[in-house]
């Protein structure tokens, strides 16, 4: 492109060209010289912008049928943002909000590629699927959540961040309340809480954080926290705000009610992309590399291996596959928690960390959701076999993904997670490793669980679940039509393949490398062995193991006692409420907001009186004399 | 665009030629009406903001004659916003009242209130003289459709206040037009006048049409309500004019900037603050608070803004409320903020937080939805007022540091709430004629019947709570900023605690609304203009939040003192207790390297000051920031 | 005691009287005639502000900024009686509700 072409396109669009950030992390994305940034930046805009326009034209009636018939298609912008080759420049919106720069660094651009990837097959799932459900604006609410989510991943600067990261939360609630039975709004109910929980925390700690920085874009968050004189609170108001939309325990109660319930490809998106937008979250928010935070960073590896064994053990007792699935979420959030705790640990070697980090998010976010689109595709009766083995092979290949199996993007993803860990004290570096093989051993118990149960749903259900207005499938058909099934084996093979392409993809920041060696890639067999062993055990003798089948938790786990306990104490407020944060959080602000309307009611028939004549005239005397009092000074 | 062409006047003068149509030829001239002011106002609104944006402030002598007998018209960032958001405003009010007013719909006069419901406004019948309570009463159960409880008699105006009928609405809407153009010709010569008098006379002139806009229902309850509100603003007009009468007695003069350099002039001599300035200053702050409904002055509003036709109620809560505190906002920060320390400012701030936390918990028991969204005008408009005391680190405007996320923060809620709570005001009417009554309880299921309106109403309320994206998000970010900057934890504590509240009285609507009731009848027919137009305004204000950088940075033109106070009399006989750092050189930009420039974003251009000199007070808080701040690697441009 | 300062003062006298019987007098009438004694006291004091102009004489602007005082005050006392005797018939009484009893 000449320089004539290039200056009069700069001067004509809204916006400013700069020159990638220099962040250490994104060192690998800066352009040879020479090299034009101008289509990086206007792919930068379009990624955005795509989603936003279509959920614009959404609004619009006429519009409406075509924004639906594209939805599935506007993450392809962003998925050729993040296989770009070219230099990507941070582009200047000063139009938006208060002024925002977008941008695809290091950090980013992982999560981009496997957000794009879902979001896209999603996408094509979702209007397969609900191609005759047109209730309640549904593909609205998807563009609205992908738009939220896009812009949080190419923010270049904290409030952007936030903004779009609140229009993600706020829609994707749209999305698990979509079918409007007691479940979703309950299970929305407790999600819209929790999350404007979070929302309020991560607002307080933006308002530290801007009392003290220089600005507020993600390249001075370090320096921010170094000049914070209260760092240790800045880190744990992002730790729990961002932490709720993650899912880790003990901030994870919403996440198993509300993952279930949403419309399949929207579980897949909950449980595959917009966790993992906390989890990136934490990355930018968080002084990694440049501050120490000991305290922060041994809480994280503790409630992240808590996290990881907790959600293996309640998910081994549920009979829905996809709250099995959510619980695997919880686990496996809880691995990169623990990253996350290296990074607050150890700052020395930062860069190995947001590899790690990284690769575990595009390994998680594809493997959870091909797992989720999994469930809407069983092997039902009536079909064709080779439908019948193809199915099952098809689900078995991101089980064992996940698991962390040789020669998955697990392994590579593990490996890396362990390889990070070097940095940090004795003790926990020696704790590290095996930790991480007992968790890959019972993650794979937790998948042959899941494999199970979707062996054995009932076989007739099915296709009345995702199709509500019209009739089941016809049982002759071979196989389901490709529609339904096509996005699935899509997703299922970018995840089987992703030891191949993974390395090629996600950058390395400097001084680190992803892994590809044999070695570093066939580190899980024992413990997927073990697991699966122990799975094959209890699937022959399960029948002679009766406490295994009777072991059975509710979604929702501690969700559950806190609720009836908290019923049960309000008859009688004697009990010591003081040790049930849930339940002494809903008598005092069951409380406070009793006194607030008895306040108001009082108020309330006071008001009319103020306009008095007397009562004015008294008001208007006190007022001037203080006034006079408080003017001029003397 | 001329930097020379007089749309400075046209804003004035488009509505006083539509106001004189529509007084002239009734109902037969909305058209003209429409093309000369629905429409002439938003362009030249627009073409105004576009010259202040690239030339500066403007300035003109009506005819030729300045001051001090001519009226002169001066527009600077601020004028130029309001002027803004009132044509933007001022245009959705007027389509839709051109469906609400129109032919062949039964009229949605509100009829809220005969009952005496929730709070005991209205009046009571004839026959309960005796036990004439004056709003003591405990709320009667209440009448479905808002008409008078069982066993009143029907007095001379309960056949009005029951069906609205069709010969009464025309009436109403035949006096609509010229009354609302007279207001916004009022209204926008207000924001451009440049002397005190002018201030008092448009003041007047919006006030008096205010009230007969109050009263075109024709209700009791919008009747005496509109008495109420004619004497409370007559009080605040009085009181307003002898603060006039004594600055002019001191000074002189009348025009701002006159005004303005002779009180600093008079302190950079060595003198005091004469007690004339004071009690001026003393005088017109009541009167203004008054006209302003800033608690604990508040009470006329409610009724007044609940009993008014919808498009009124709109016009009223959006615009009109906030001409007063426009006023004061000049007076205290720009013409005299010599005789302004901070602890003026903490008081009207008090004043503030106490009208943002009554105003809440009012709205949370009111039972009628007009009334709730009123008394949220009372809690939004003290948020307007904790600009004063977050402006200075406790000293006084005067020396010039101002903190630039307060001010702009404070102004930006004004502009967002004007759009939201009008969009909230024309939804209500909307879904009130929908189901024919006032009453929260009325409303369930609206949210299926009206979905348009609905959304419209929920969008308002998104600003109201301060949610983002929606610029009521980006006014409380910018006070709560500039609150956590300086560590007041206290109005920090009033603003967060003012957006839960909000989100809750919101919400009571929003569940009602979501509510199932397959029992009511059909809804009556609505426009579809009346629910595109509060719709747009809900937009509107979302937008406001989503775009938010040019309006701030249009803001910084022309902000700061007027007559700026110089090195030599920083400290006037010790009323400055604490001169912020850099305060002697008040109207330089505010040095980049100060280490309070927190709340700025990364993210804006260092835009070139349109206009030098005037546009670089406010060193914007992003460009501040961002001008100095090394941008990340810069290998090659 | 200068002319101008009498007046001034006066004119203070007259706005306080006002005041007092706007607040204090409840029938609606008495609210309106007091509100015009207040604005004679502020035009009062406009006409005692002491100000004479370089070229010497008497000072114009505060004589019209009394005319459109007045003008102003008497469409606003225009409105205010129509409107009083609008509530009266309307309620049966000459005085606002929560006046009733004070």
């Amino acid at each position: 492109m000449s320089d004539v072409v290039r200056s009069a396109l700069v001067a004509s669009i809204p916006f400013a060209v700069l020159p990638p950030a220099g962040a250490p992390a994104s060192a690998a994305l800066l352009p040879e010289p020479g090299a034009s940034v101008v289509p990086g930046a206007l792919l930068v805009l379009i990624a955005l912008a795509t989603p936003a326009a279509l959920a614009t034209a959404w609004t619009i009636r006429p519009l409406r049928g075509t924004a639906v018939t594209l939805a599935p298609f506007a993450a392809l912008p962003a998925l050729a943002l993040a296989l770009w080759p070219g230099p990507l420049p941070t582009v200047r919106v000063p139009e938006i909000f208060l002024g925002i720069e977008l941008g695809l660094d290091a950090i980013g651009k992982p999560f981009l590629l496997f957000s794009a990837a879902l979001w896209t097959a999603a996408g094509v799932s979702a209007r397969a699927s609900m191609a005759e459900d047109r209730r309640n604006a549904f593909f609205g609410l998807w563009l609205l959540t992908l738009t939220g989510n896009i812009g949080a991943i190419l923010a270049r600067d904290a409030l952007a961040f936030y903004l779009f990261f609140a229009v993600l939360t706020f829609a994707a609630y749209g999305l698990i309340v979509h079918r409007r039975n007691p479940g979703a709004l309950s299970a929305g109910r407790v999600y819209i809480i929790m999350a404007v929980l979070g929302e309020a925390a991560i607002l307080s700690g933006l308002l530290l954080l801007a009392a003290t920085a220089e600005g507020l874009r993600f390249a001075d968050i370090g320096a921010a926290y170094a000049a914070s004189p209260c760092p240790t609170t800045l880190a744990g108001l992002f730790l729990v705000g961002f932490g709720i939309k993650v899912g880790v325990v003990p901030l994870h109660l919403w996440l198993p009610l509300a993952h279930p319930v949403a419309p399949t490809p929207a579980s897949a998106l909950l449980s595959g992309a917009l966790i993992e937008a906390g989890v990136l979250a934490w990355l930018r928010f968080l002084p990694i590399g440049a501050t120490a935070l000991p305290v922060w960073g041994e809480i994280c590896l503790v409630m992240g291996f808590v996290s990881a064994f907790f959600g293996v053990a309640v998910g081994l007792t549920e009979t829905d596959p996809k709250t099995v699935l959510a619980y695997s979420s919880i686990s496996q959030m809880g691995f990169l928690l623990a990253g996350v705790g290296i990074g607050l640990y150890a700052p020395a070697d930062p860069g190995a960390v947001l590899l790690a980090v990284g690769l575990y998010a595009v390994h998680h976010g594809l493997a959870k959701g091909a797992l989720f689109l999994g469930v809407e595709t069983p092997p039902a009766a009536g079909r064709a076999r080779w439908w019948h083995a193809t199915s099952t092979a098809l689900a078995v290949i991101p089980a064992l993904a996940l698991a962390g199996a040789p020669l998955t993007s697990g392994a590579l993803a593990k490996h890396a997670l362990s390889e990070s860990a070097a940095g940090l004290p004795p003790a926990w570096s020696a704790a590290v490793a095996p930790l991480l093989s007992i968790a890959a051993a019972a993650t794979t118990l937790l998948m042959a669980r899941y494999l199970a149960l979707l062996g054995a749903r009932p076989r007739a259900r099915p296709t009345g679940r995702r199709n509500p207005a019209g009739s089941p499938t016809p049982p002759t058909s071979p196989a389901p039509p490709a529609r339904l099934w096509l996005p699935w084996a899509g997703l299922v093979l970018v995840s089987a393949t992703g030891v191949l392409w993974i390395p090629l993809a996600v950058p390395a920041p400097a001084g680190t490398e992803v892994p590809t060696a044999p070695g570093a890639l066939a580190s899980g067999i024992g413990p997927v062995a073990l697991g699966a062993l122990i799975a094959l055990i209890a699937a022959r003798y399960h029948d002679r193991l009766p406490f295994l089948a009777a072991a059975r938790i509710p979604p929702g786990d501690v969700l559950v006692p806190i609720r009836s306990l908290a019923r049960r104490l309000r008859g009688v407020l004697t009990v010591p409420v003081w040790f049930q944060p849930m339940a002494l959080a809903q008598a005092l602000f069951g409380r406070a907001s009793r006194h607030v309307l008895e306040l108001g009611r009082a108020l309330g028939r006071r008001d009319p009186r103020l306009t008095r004549g007397v009562i004015v005239g008294t008001l208007l005397f006190l007022l001037l004399v203080a006034l006079r009092l408080a003017l001029g000074n003397g | 665009m001329s930097p020379d062409s007089p749309w400075i006047v046209w804003a004035v003068v488009a509505p006083l030629i539509a106001a004189l149509l529509a007084a002239g030829f009734g109902p037969r001239a909305t058209p003209l009406v429409f093309l000369t002011g629905v429409l002439g106002v938003p362009v030249s609104a627009a073409a105004l903001a576009v010259q202040v944006e690239r030339f500066g402030p403007q300035r003109h002598a009506i005819g030729g004659w300045g001051e001090p007998l001519g009226i002169e018209l001066y527009a600077d960032g601020l004028a130029a916003l309001m002027l803004l958001v009132s044509a933007v405003v001022g245009a959705a009010v007027s389509v839709y009242a051109s469906g609400f007013f129109g032919a062949g719909q039964a009229p949605p006069v509100p009829v809220m209130a005969t009952d005496g419901s929730s709070v005991g406004y209205g009046h009571a019948p004839p026959v309960a003289v005796a036990g004439y309570p004056g709003g003591a009463a405990p709320a009667p159960p209440r009448a479905p459709h808002g008409v008078l409880a069982p066993g009143m008699p029907d007095a001379s105006g309960a056949g009005q206040a029951l069906t609205a009928s069709p010969p009464a609405d025309a009436r109403a809407g035949r006096f609509f037009w010229p009354l609302w153009m007279l207001l916004w010709a009022a209204l926008n010569a207000l924001f451009l006048s440049r002397d005190v008098f002018n201030l008092y006379v448009t003041l007047e002139l919006m006030s008096l049409s205010a009230v007969a806009l109050v009263t075109l229902g024709g209700t009791d309850a919008a009747t005496v309500a509109g008495m109420r509100y004619l004497l409370m603003s007559l009080l605040g007009s009085l009181l307003f004019l002898l603060g006039v009468a004594l600055l002019y007695a001191a000074y002189g003069t009348l025009s701002l900037d006159g005004l303005a350099s002779a009180a600093a002039g008079a302190l950079d001599g060595g003198g005091s603050i004469p007690p004339a300035t004071v009690l001026a200053l003393a005088v017109m702050t009541v009167g203004l608070c008054i006209k302003a409904a800033l608690f604990p002055f508040h009470a006329w509003l409610p009724p007044a803004h609940a009993s008014a036709p919808a498009p009124a109620s709109a016009l009223l809560s959006g615009l009109v409320v906030k001409a007063a505190f426009y006023i004061l906002v000049r007076l205290w920060l720009q013409v005299l903020p010599v005789a302004v320390p901070g602890a003026a400012l903490r008081l009207i701030g008090v004043l503030g937080a106490g009208a943002v936390l009554w105003g809440s918990v009012l709205a949370l028991v009111q039972h009628n939805l007009k009334l709730l969204i009123a008394y949220s005008t009372v809690a939004q408009l003290g948020y307007l007022f904790l600009l004063f005391p977050l402006l200075t680190d406790g000293g006084s405007p005067a020396a010039g540091a101002w903190n630039d996320a307060a001010w702009s923060g404070g102004i930006y809620q004004a502009l967002a709430h004007a759009c939201a709570k009008a969009a909230m005001f024309l939804a209500a009417g909307s879904m009130i004629h929908a189901s024919g009554s006032d009453a929260l309880v009325a409303l369930d299921g609206i949210s299926h019947r009206l979905p348009l309106s609905f959304t419209a109403f929920g969008l308002g309320g998104l600003t109201m709570a301060g949610l983002p994206p929606s610029g009521g998000f980006i006014g409380k970010w910018l006070l709560l900023t500039a609150a956590f900057e300086t560590g007041r934890w206290v109005w920090a504590g009033v603003i967060a605690g003012g957006g839960l509240l909000s989100a809750a009285y919101v919400y009571r609507v929003l569940r009602h609304a979501f509510g199932r009731s397959e029992a009511l009848p059909p809804p009556a027919p609505v426009p579809r203009r009346m629910e595109l137009a509060a719709l747009g305004l809900a937009l509107v204000a979302v937008a406001l939040g989503v775009a938010a950088t040019r309006p701030i940075e249009l803001l910084e033109v022309g902000a700061g003192p007027l007559a700026p106070m110089t090195g030599a009399m920083s400290e006037p006989g010790g009323a400055y207790a604490d001169p912020a750092p850099g305060g002697s050189q008040s109207h330089e930009p505010i040095s980049p390297d100060s280490p309070a420039r927190g709340s700025g974003l990364s993210g804006a251009p260092a835009r070139p000051p349109a206009l030098p000199g005037a546009a670089a007070r406010c060193a914007p808080i992003l460009t501040g920031t961002l001008a100095q701040a090394p941008l990340p690697s810069t290998p090659g441009p | 005691m200068t002319p101008p300062l009498l007046y001034a003062l006066a004119g203070a006298g007259l706005f306080a009287l006002g005041l007092h019987a706007f607040l204090i007098r409840r029938h609606l009438f008495w609210k309106v005639l007091a509100f015009n004694v207040m604005g004679s006291g502020v035009f009062l004091v406009l006409i005692g502000a002491p100000a004479s102009p370089p070229g010497g004489g008497a000072d114009p602007v505060p004589q019209a900024l009394v005319l459109t005082g007045i003008v102003v005050a008497v469409s606003a006392t225009a409105l205010a009686i129509g409107l009083a005797l609008r509530v009266a018939a309307k309620t049966g009484h000459p005085h606002l509700p929560e006046d009733a009893d004070a």
